[in-house]
Order: structure tokens, then C-alpha cells, then sequence
């Protein structure tokens, strides 16, 4: 259920501004059907969320279209130009470098790009922040950034996981476990995707499916023998929304 | 509980470290991997009899001798290495197969398993091929890429396939070691949990009161479940639902506290809780703050300990047992641990008192829990 701390709002009017096999309208829909009371300030920052939640998907889906190459932190690699890649495979935003060109620059030049699935997942965020703030406030606002998976990462992004949470919507990242990996493949101990909606996941290095694609994927790289499947953790890793929103509101 | 942690990481061996060196070794360290190799080939037109003794020096690590490899081969000199040397060699081979063609490529599981039947042909020998691997071939210059991942696949396999724990002092002393130097240490900090080993935990409590900085703030993330060890990235407490019962209100404790404190307070509650630990699989690569570790609060009410590697009770609960468990979920998290930790105490100071404590109805049990440890929430 949703509550505004201002009042109450035509959610039925709010439901209708979206289509009705978007995943706008089924993060919208999941949280008024949930028995847990989710608060927002005002309809700005649930329109704010929702819209963030749908640059989450569009990038996932850019990413997979353009073909960014799954490496391992030890094979990483970036354009130069923008990034300087560090010691322990991590991209580091150059100084004097605008951010908005560096993170769009992975979408545009892709083939110079290479990392794992999490720090794919960085760089999902903050273009669906780009996508979400415009470039002005983007730049202003992100003067450092260091992409290496779900260490470092920014303040204001302050991306947390969630265990055990009530409900999971488009555009959450999920992790798919292996608990049973190969120790020879030891980069296939799990996978961290994105809802898409409508039962689909995005993961780097694996693609587009549903939950049970990735479970096989990650099955196939069992250590020998083994009769452990690969599964949901019951969990959800989100960026801060609501201090996102904030910043974005004193901004504008 | 034993705490060795003796610091083998050879920090660029040299004489200056009092470690052994061997000749080969102290080229390869003093002039580069170059020198070596050219040393070496000069050595093979100039005194050939001589290279197989300084390739079986007994203080030899692996990174020389995988530098040498395609002179090893080339001048046939495989054979007249010892064993260990040997099969490091072969195996090292082996494992680099798998590397390089991680996703969509040939590292099928047909191919995997026939690599793994082939390590698996000398019983005697490999592993201690490994070891020697794992345990000299992680020096502070090496490279990044092949031969670094080729050095996680070797520890991989130790902990993982042969199951050999003695390496985790070793695989602490790198990771901090690493970590100092600002290298990757994601996938050996994931090996270390993955040995789901108890009693190692105290190798990371002892960075707690480390001199150095950056080692005390890994120690207190990798023992964030620890109540009052760990911080969140920011000492904000970001990371919520920690339902085994990380304590996120110790931060500011915990900024006070001095490192041997810290420590010494590490290492009470790992040995006060070490029975009802179990690894949840968490790891830097799944989220910002992984909890590696959880206490199965069930398990510690009833006393009864766990499989580190799943959390479920040694002894399964008897009837009477799973009756008060039902009872014990229907607690607050809060509540749930002051249970725990009620029980624990009580059978820690009288075993009796425990056995009729445990006896009385549920609610009885929680009336004596709330009013010696100051009420219930």
C-alpha cells in the first residue's frame, strides 16, 4: 500500500498515466497491492522513483543490445579516454572529465568496455541517474565516481541490499546464487540482475530471461556431482531513491 | 580455538627479510623476470649440469619457476624436477586451461571434469603441488591477469576440492596484504568464507587491533555480523533486515573503542557463539555489505549446534523441542536474541539451571529472560 506524507492521491489517476503492460504500471501496481505500507513524501517522488526504476530497465536493455563484454575483474578494460582502470580492475572517472560523457561513452563506445556483472550493475545506475537528473545536475553532482562492483560506491547513490523484503518490483537488482560452483569457474558463484518486469532479468555475461534461465546457466557450472541448484536469494539491492529525489527537488 | 596467523605473505623476498631466497629466486627479485630468464639460458650454453639442482632448491617459489616454464620445456628439463615441482608445473598447466574462456566459451563441464580426473591421478602428490603452489606463489610483484587468476583457480581448488584448511592463516596474511597494496581480493575474501571454517574467523578478528588502518577497516567489514565489530560503508547503518542480529546501533562503539578492545571483544563473541555460526554465502561480488556469517538464534535457544556450511541443527530439535521453536518464531527479532543470549549465559554458568529453565512452559522461560536481562521490547 502506498501513503503519501502529503495526503492522499488519486493513485487510480497516477495507475492511468502509464500503460498498462509497463513496468512502471506493475511497480506501481505491486505497491498498492502490498500489504506493507510504503511512504513516499509526495506523488513527485513516487513519479521520481518510478521513472528511475524505468532507466534502470531502458540501460539494462542497452547494455545487453550493445553487447558489453562480461570480463573478470583481473581482464577488465575501459576507454582511457574517460576511465582510468585501477590495480584491482576498477574504472576510475578521469579528473576534469564530465561524467555524463564518460558513463554515456560506455553505451556509445561498448566494444572498449569489459567487466563482471556487478559493476555492470553501477553502471546501469548511474545512467539511469544521468538519464533521470539530465546531464547539468549530473555533472554537477558527480565529480568523482568509481565503478568496482558493489564496493565504493557513491554516497548519495548509497546503493544498500535488503534481506528478506516484502516485495521485489522492476528494476531491482536480485542475485541468483551458486552454491555449489565449480572451483574451477569460480566466476560463476552467482549472478546479480535486474527485474525487467513481467518475470524477465537481465544478467551481464548471461543475458535476458526468465529466473529459471539463469538458475540453469548458473547449474551448469556446478562442481562436479553435485545435486545443489542455483537459487533467488531472498534479497534486493536498490540505489537510495529517496535521497536521489531529494537532490534532484533541492536542485531544481 | 587456536589463532596462528603467522605472516608467510613474502613481501618481494629479499635478504632484508631474513626468508631463505633461493639463487633463482633473489635474480628474479633483484633484476626482473627478464634476468631470470636470460640468466638462465646463458647458465644452459655455459653449466647445464647445474640447472636442475638451482631449480630444485628447496627454498624455490613458484613464480620463478612458472617464469621459467617455457625454458623448463624447451631445454627438457621437466624430468629432473622433483616431484612437487613436477606436478606444480603440470598442474599449473591444467589450470590455465580454464582460464581465459570463462563465459560462452569451452569450459564445458565435460571439459572441466576430465581436468579435475587428471589432478585427480596422483593423490599423493597433487595437493601438495597445490600447497606449494598457493603458499609461495602469491608474492607481492606479482602480475596482474593470467598468472593471478591462475593462482586463485590453484587456491581454489586447495580449499575447495581437497578441502585443505591449513592454507586459511596463509589466504588471511594475503588478502589483508593485498588489500594494503590496493590489489584485488574479492574472489580470495569469497575463498576464505567459502572453507566455511569457524575457527579461521579469528585470523580476521586479529587485524581488529593491526597497526595499520586500512587493515583494522577490512577486518570490521568482513566481521560486520560481529555486534559492535562492523561498520556500514559510511558508519551509517545503511544495510537493513539484519535479522541475525549485527548490531547497528554499536558504530559509535565502535569509532571509540581501541583495537585491542575491539578484538578482544571479537574473539569473546566468536567463542561464545562459534556453535550456532554458520556461513550464509554472501559475498563482496552480491552486495555493499555482505553479512559472511549469521548466528542460527534457534539453534543457540536450544543450545544445540550447527553445520557451518548449511545452519541447520547437528541434532535435529525432538518433538518437545520444535513445540518451543514454534513459540521462539513467533518473538520479535529482538526478542529472539535476547533468548539466545539468555540461553546461551544460562548454560554457560549452570548447566542444571539451564535443564529446568528449558523445561518450564515458553512464556515462563521469557518472563525469566526479561527480567534478569532488563525486559523484553
Amino acid at each position: 500500500m502506498i501513503q503519501f506524507e502529503t495526503g492522499g492521491a488519486d493513485l487510480q489517476a497516477i495507475l492511468e498515466q502509464y500503460q498498462h503492460e509497463s513496468p512502471e504500471y506493475e511497480f506501481i501496481r505491486k505497491l498498492t497491492e502490498s500489504s506493507f505500507i510504503y511512504r513516499f513524501s509526495s506523488a513527485e517522488e513516487l513519479s521520481f522513483e518510478t521513472k528511475m526504476r524505468k532507466h534502470i530497465i531502458e540501460a539494462s536493455l542497452a547494455l545487453y543490445r550493445n553487447r558489453l563484454a562480461f570480463r573478470i575483474f583481473q581482464e577488465s578494460k575501459c576507454n582511457e579516454k574517460y576511465w582510468i582502470r585501477r590495480q584491482d580492475g576498477g574504472f576510475v572517472l578521469r579528473p576534469d572529465t564530465a561524467a555524463s560523457e564518460a558513463v554515456n561513452d560506455i553505451f556509445r563506445n561498448t566494444r572498449l568496455y569489459g567487466t563482471e556483472c556487478a559493476t555492470a550493475i553501477m553502471i546501469i545506475y548511474f545512467k539511469a541517474v544521468l538519464d533521470s537528473y539530465g546531464p547539468v545536475l549530473f555533472d554537477r553532482t558527480f565529480k568523482r565516481i568509481t565503478l568496482m562492483n558493489w564496493q565504493e560506491t557513491d554516497d548519495l547513490l548509497n546503493v544498500a541490499t535488503y534481506r528478506s523484503p516484502p516485495d521485489y518490483f522492476p528494476g531491482d537488482c536480485l542475485y541468483v546464487r551458486n552454491p555449489d560452483v565449480d572451483p574451477l569457474t569460480p566466476e560463476w558463484q552467482g549472478e546479480n540482475i535486474i527485474d525487467l518486469g513481467k518475470g524477465r532479468y537481465y544478467g551481464h555475461g548471461i543475458g535476458i530471461g526468465d529466473l529459471d534461465y539463469f538458475i540453469r546457466v548458473l547449474n551448469r557450472n556446478r562442481i562436479e556431482g553435485s545435486d545443489v541448484s542455483a537459487y533467488l536469494v531472498d534479497s534486493v539491492t536498490r540505489p537510495d531513491f529517496r535521497a536521489l529525489f531529494r537532490h534532484w527537488k533541492n536542485a531544481s | 580455538m587456536t589463532c596462528s596467523g603467522a605472516g608467510l605473505f613474502m613481501k618481494g623476498a629479499n635478504r632484508m627479510t631474513g626468508i631463505p631466497v633461493s639463487l633463482l629466486d633473489n635474480i628474479r627479485i633483484s633484476n626482473g623476470p627478464d634476468s631470470l630468464r636470460n640468466y638462465f639460458n646463458d647458465l644452459y650454453h655455459t653449466r647445464r649440469s647445474k640447472l636442475p639442482e638451482l631449480l630444485n632448491d628447496r627454498h624455490l617459489r613458484f613464480y620463478t619457476l612458472f617464469l621459467l616454464k617455457p625454458d623448463i620445456y624447451a631445454f627438457n628439463l621437466q624430468e629432473k624436477l622433483i616431484p612437487v615441482y613436477k606436478w606444480a608445473l603440470h598442474v599449473s598447466d591444467r589450470l590455465s586451461e580454464t582460464i581465459g574462456n570463462q563465459i560462452h566459451g569451452g569450459n564445458t563441464a565435460a571439459r572441466r571434469a576430465e581436468i579435475r580426473k587428471d589432478l585427480r591421478t596422483e593423490p599423493e602428490i597433487i595437493p601438495s603441488a597445490l600447497k606449494w603452489i598457493v603458499e609461495t606463489g602469491w608474492d607481492a610483484d606479482v602480475p596482474e591477469g593470467s598468472y593471478e587468476l591462475l593462482l586463485e583457480r590453484c587456491t581454489a581448488m586447495l580449499l575447495l576440492e581437497f578441502r585443505d584448511k591449513s592454507v586459511l592463516p596463509l589466504i588471511a596474511d594475503i588478502i589483508f596484504a593485498r588489500n594494503r597494496a590496493g590489489l584485488l581480493i574479492h574472489n580470495l575474501v569469497w575463498l576464505f568464507f567459502e572453507a566455511h571454517d569457524t575457527d579461521s574467523l579469528c585470523l580476521l578478528a586479529q587485524r581488529l587491533a593491526s597497526a595499520s588502518s586500512a587493515d583494522v577497516s577490512l577486518a570490521r567489514k568482513l566481521l560486520r555480523f560481529i555486534p559492535g565489530t562492523g561498520a556500514d560503508k559510511n558508519g551509517s547503518g545503511t544495510d537493513t533486515n539484519t535479522a541475525s542480529g549485527a548490531d547497528r546501533n554499536s558504530v559509535t562503539d565502535t569509532m571509540t573503542a581501541s583495537g585491542s578492545a575491539l578484538y578482544f571483544k571479537a574473539i569473546r563473541w566468536l567463542s561464545e557463539n562459534r556453535p550456532y555460526l554458520y556461513f550464509t554465502g554472501e559475498s563482496m561480488q552480491m552486495c555493499t555489505n555482505p553479512l559472511f556469517c549469521q548466528v542460527s538464534l534457534e539453534a543457540k535457544y536450544l543450545g544445540r549446534h550447527v553445520s557451518p556450511e548449511t545452519g541447520r541443527m547437528q541434532i535435529p530439535p525432538r518433538d518437545d523441542e520444535a513445540a518451543l521453536l514454534e513459540e521462539f518464531r513467533r518473538l520479535t527479532p529482538a526478542q529472539q536474541r535476547q533468548m539466545a543470549e539468555f540461553s546461551r549465559m544460562m548454560s554457560s554458568r549452570n548447566i542444571y539451571q539451564w535443564n529446568s529453565w528449558i523445561r518450564l512452559p515458553f512464556f515462563r522461560q521469557l518472563e525469566a529472560a526479561s527480567r534478569t536481562t532488563g525486559g523484553s521490547e
